[in-house]
């Protein structure tokens, strides 16, 4: 046994009320890390496994002051009614059926620069065994105060009865296809190649073809170009579409990527030109659900947008990449990673590893039966122009990996 | 169950093998992780820790033998601008800060004969740096002296950077002797590693039934030492001792400040006594590092809290202290905790983890 990682480190990738591990080993001692970001005013109180009864009891000396106390508390109150950062170092001690003991130290930044000297908390603290007797399993912080815990707060715990080893993956070198028996749950899965969509557009033997797969409502804004092997974008100024039908999309788990190079940009009033994977064939103007990104010359940026039900034009949940569009190759990436949340990056490279810019999006989880991938402009006196290229689609998974789909009992 | 590959493409497996979507067994990451050290090879007055990986959290230990009049002024990414403040308590005195310094400080004597520290550092590049320090220093030898024990939190205004590097200066006319040191071990949330800086050498308990003791028998000596425990007597007013390779000589001193108070401190002591008389049903749970080297007298950085009468109407009271083992000649080897009179009982648990 050793010290391990306990539980799953909770870090904020937006602002927040709440840092919590709910997975915690019932190791017998543990060590927690905190450092927690103020927006504005905020306290921080300490409870586990949800206990918000009149259990907690603690004794504190602020900046080597006398000791005060507080009793039958309903949390551990470590800050209140702070506004600067906080660092803490937390230990605790976790048995069976005994009160639990905590030793805590923290460094509270004060008012930022070094014209103001930081705070220091000593602390300690207990819980009763009155509503749990057993050993914690999860350990929340919380605000109650007008301010939040900003992006990059964070939470972790490191456990005394934890042996550290080395991932063990269940196999996935094998033939797609292969099937996994599952003995205990009786449960079979299949292995499966999550690609459904792979067009780099060198297939098609002349334009009928070509259009045939990738259907242009408009042969003057967007067309296939079986001599270049890429889709042109002649002009985005339309409420034109061209579109690839990808059969069933998953209302979950996709991800989909492509290369989009711009050749006129930046120099438009009102240039709009979509990237989105859609319920219908319609134009950026027709209600649908969907999801996908926009370049947008007037704003001087990039957005996400989902849309449930409305049109793509009008719609009111976007999400801002902080990318100026520019005559520029542009490595897009658009990932459903649950019912709930959908994420465009653009990166500079094709390997998809250098973020030029990033944008998440809470969504509606009535966002469903995508079908259609569509490149879409919208009337205007200017559009963007360029070219569309190397595009694949992802099916039920949220990486290029085979994964295992369940297949029945 | 191992899994096991069958003709017609099949593979079977348990549920544990196959995890959440066919993921497999999660890797079991570790803890505190080394992530670079400076040990001196010759008298200097830099130490200095460099290409450090950016990691949320840091832990630095450092022990320094110290000639002459000697300091450790801190500073980041040798930053020797006015960008730190800090905050300090020597011997649980009245805390003193400054501000716009071009370093930190983390003790309070221009002497450190024998000194060790402990620190964590929070690590977010567009954030003000914060350290929190103990320090617990010998600066004469002998049981008949206690250590001083230093308390110190300061922060480093950079908000633009991610900590790379770790400097600790003497600006008085003595030196940091040969093998004065600074180990800085990193954590992260995103860490993978199964590689831990402290090794466990110990974990014992009473689960037997009561005794009027617990040792860890025999240990591997460490240069560095992690020892918690959480200890419950059967008797009123009983002590629990802390002692190291069963040594009951008048060999320990220590200083200690009972719920904030003033300091007091006991010298030529047969033992360690963080707590003093302990009640029975209020258990009492320890931290405490070491600084274990065989030739030099062993330091300690303790806090204790006890829960005092059961129930969330009774604040637990705390202790903070600071404790030798005057002993020159051996490692610790052996940590044991010893009843007074009676017996401790058998919830009494105990783990110590060293590392070199």
């Amino acid at each position: 046994m050793a010290w391990g990682k306990n539980g799953t480190p909770d870090t904020l990738t937006s602002a927040g009320d709440t840092l919590t591990i709910s997975d915690l080993t019932t190791t017998k001692f543990n060590q927690f890390m905190s450092h927690v970001i103020s927006s504005s005013t905020i306290d921080i109180d300490i409870t586990f496994d949800n206990n918000t009864a009149t259990d907690y009891a603690r004794r504190q000396s602020y900046n080597g002051g006398s000791d005060s106390t507080n009793t039958s508390q309903s949390n551990i109150q470590y800050s209140n009614n702070v506004t600067d950062t906080e660092f803490m170092i937390m230990y605790g001690v976790n048995i069976n059926s005994e009160e639990k003991l905590f030793i805590m130290f923290q460094n509270r930044s004060n008012t930022a620069g070094a014209g103001n000297a930081p705070n220091r908390y000593e602390m300690v603290a207990k819980i009763d065994t009155t509503t749990n007797t057993g050993q914690y399993t999860r350990v929340d912080i919380n605000n109650t105060e007008a301010g939040s815990y900003d992006t990059n707060s964070n939470l972790s715990a490191i456990g005394s009865d934890i042996t550290p080893a080395a991932a063990v993956p269940f196999p996935t070198n094998v033939q797609v296809g292969s099937r996994a028996e599952i003995t205990d749950t009786r449960k079979m899965y299949s292995l499966t190649d999550p690609l459904i969509a792979d067009d780099d557009f060198t297939s098609y033997a002349d334009q009928t073809a070509f259009d045939n797969s990738w259907v242009t409502s408009n042969t003057a804004k967007f067309r296939g170009n079986p001599t270049n092997d890429n889709i042109d974008i002649l002009n985005s100024n339309a409420y034109d579409n061209i579109y690839y039908d990808l059969g069933s999309v998953s209302d979950t788990k996709w991800l989909c990527r492509f290369k989009v190079t711009l050749t006129t940009a930046g120099s438009q009033s009102l240039g709009f030109c979509y990237f989105y994977v859609g319920s219908t064939t319609g134009d950026a103007n027709e209600s649908n659900d969907g999801l996908g990104f926009y370049f947008y010359d007037g704003a001087n940026n990039t957005y996400a947008l989902a849309d449930n039900g409305n049109r793509p034009d009008q719609t009111s949940v976007t999400g801002a990449l902080g990318i100026n569009p520019s005559t520029t190759t542009y490595y897009a990436e658009m990932k459903r990673t649950s019912a709930t949340s959908f994420t465009v990056t653009l990166y500079s490279d094709s390997s998809y590893s250098t973020s030029l810019g990033t944008a998440t999006l809470t969504i509606s989880s009535g966002i469903t039966g995508l079908r259609y991938f569509k490149i879409m402009g919208y009337t205007t006196t200017g559009g963007l122009v360029g070219t569309f290229d190397d595009f694949k689609f992802y099916n039920n998974s949220t990486d290029t990996s085979n994964y295992w789909q369940e297949i029945g009992a | 169950m191992a899994i096991t590959y069958h003709a017609g493409r099949r593979i079977q497996g348990t549920q544990a093998d196959f995890g959440d979507n066919g993921a497999g067994i999660p890797a079991v990451s570790g803890g505190w992780v080394e992530l670079g050290r400076t040990t001196l090879g010759s008298a200097g007055d830099t130490i200095s820790v460099s290409s450090l990986p950016d990691k949320k959290y840091y832990m630095i230990l450092k022990n320094v033998f110290g000639s002459g009049l000697c300091t450790d002024r801190f500073t980041f990414n040798s930053d020797t601008g006015s960008n730190y403040a800090w905050r300090k308590s020597a011997n649980g005195a009245s805390d003193s800060t400054a501000v716009n310094q071009v370093r930190q400080i983390t003790h309070t004597n221009a002497d450190l004969d024998n000194a060790f520290f402990v620190g964590y550092v929070s690590n977010l590049a567009n954030k003000e740096k914060l350290h929190i320090n103990h320090a617990t220093i010998a600066t004469t030898t002998g049981a008949s002296t206690a250590p001083i024990r230093d308390e110190t939190v300061s922060k480093w205004s950079n908000t633009s950077d991610a900590i790379s590097t770790m400097t600790m200066t003497n600006d008085q006319s003595g030196d940091y002797n040969t093998g004065s040191e600074m180990i800085v071990l990193g954590w992260d949330p995103a860490d993978t590693h199964t590689t831990n800086f402290w090794e466990e050498l110990a974990s014992v308990d009473l689960s037997g039934g009561d005794a009027s003791s617990l040792s860890t028998s025999t240990i591997t000596a460490k240069k560095y030492l992690w020892v918690q425990f959480f200890v419950e007597v059967g008797t009123t007013n009983d002590d629990v001792y802390v002692r190291f390779n069963s040594d009951t000589g008048s060999n320990y001193s220590w200083r200690r400040s009972i719920d904030g108070g003033s300091d007091s401190t006991n010298t030529s002591n047969t033992s360690i006594d963080p707590e003093g008389s302990l009640q029975t049903s209020q258990p009492m749970f320890a931290n405490m590092f070491i600084i274990n080297n065989s030739g030099n007298e062993k330091l300690v950085i303790g806090n204790t809290t006890r829960s005092n009468t059961a129930g969330a109407g009774n604040a637990p009271t705390r202790r903070e202290w600071a404790a030798k083992w005057a002993n020159t000649s051996n490692a610790i080897t052996e940590v044991s905790l010893t009843a007074q009179s009676g017996n401790l009982k058998s919830k009494t648990i105990m783990k110590v983890w060293g590392s070199d």
